[in-house]
């Protein structure tokens, strides 16, 4: 098993940054070999936001949302909600979608990054969706998963000198 | 001469109206949540074209239960019943969370609830202080009867 600490550059000098570079961990995590960037899984099929047309199975989407951050540190550490939705069809990708889901959540649990910002997973949440009817597609499965993300990104902190008291 | 000095547990009557003015907090909270949530709903998904109302006025708030941890909770929650394809009781479900929508034939991913709690919290909180310190009387931050 690999770990997802990197020092690479970069990596939290936006917002849009933050989101590709959780994206490149999803997909490049590696357990026993397999990724969920595979081609038995997602491959690339894990998109910012939204799904495009005619897509192929299984695919996901992620966003990081409810981001907030309190006057305790001037508003420099960030929590957030990482979202990650799998979908397969038909439903019978449903297991595949669960080992989709279990990647993510290896990945997402070994989560750290402490150079050029510092950004951590401290929890998840995950539910595989009921069997949907109209007007949703009835042959689709899901899995939601959401991770508590603790970050100082560097769009931020680079802006003043701030020592967190002792 | 005779003194006497008595004490009286008090602890249950605290205990009690603590816990009574919890609830009233509670659902001070959920109040705010669920007009936060009807706002939310008010246009519909997508267009809006297609708007009944049905999910706007299922939006309910659930009795203050123990939360099994030593708390109280209250739900907001939507009570759409199953008649047929529309009444789907995971209806507002998949536009939470998203779905691949077979009349638009695209995912669709409209988020209310979610945003509606998120953005009514400090609204929520400061609900809750105002009830929890009517039921208790009124003392608060000016001091109330001392």
């Amino acid at each position: 098993m690999t770990s997802t600490t990197t020092t690479s550059q970069n990596l939290t000098t936006s917002t849009d940054e933050v989101v590709k570079m959780l994206r490149r961990a999803l997909l490049e995590f590696e357990v026993g070999g397999a990724t969920l960037g595979d081609a038995d899984k997602l491959a690339g099929r894990l998109f910012q936001g939204t799904i495009p047309q005619n897509v192929q199975y299984p695919c996901g989407v992620l966003r990081l949302v409810n981001q907030t951050a309190d006057g305790s540190t001037n508003g420099m550490r960030k929590v957030a909600t990482l979202e990650v939705a799998l979908f397969g069809r038909p439903w019978r990708q449903l297991a595949l979608v669960e080992q989709c889901g279990d990647l993510a959540e290896q990945a997402m649990t070994q989560m750290k990054r402490t150079t050029d910002g510092l950004l951590f997973c401290r929890g998840s949440n995950r539910s595989t969706l009921p069997a949907p009817s109209a007007p949703a597609d009835a042959e689709t499965c899901a899995v939601r998963l959401t991770f508590s993300l603790v970050y100082w990104p560097t769009f931020l902190t680079r802006l003043i000198t701030y020592l967190p008291p002792q | 001469m005779r003194v006497e000095v008595a004490s009286r547990n008090a602890f249950p009557k605290v205990e009690g109206a603590l816990r009574k003015a919890e609830k009233a907090g509670l659902r001070a909270s959920a109040r705010v949540l669920q007009r936060a949530v009807k706002r939310k709903l008010r246009g519909g998904y997508t267009s809006g074209d297609f708007t009944t109302g049905r999910v706007l006025n299922s939006v309910r708030i659930g009795p203050v239960e123990d939360d099994g941890r030593g708390g109280l909770a209250v739900a907001v929650y939507s009570d759409l019943t199953q008649d047929g394809e529309a009444g789907d009781p995971n209806y507002p479900l998949y536009w939470e969370f998203g779905h691949f929508n077979i009349f638009t034939r695209r995912f669709e991913h409209e988020p209310r609830w979610g945003p509606a709690f998120h953005e009514s919290q400090e609204e929520q909180v400061d609900a809750f202080i105002a009830a929890f310190q009517r039921a208790m009387g009124g003392a608060g931050e000016s001091g109330g009867e001392g």
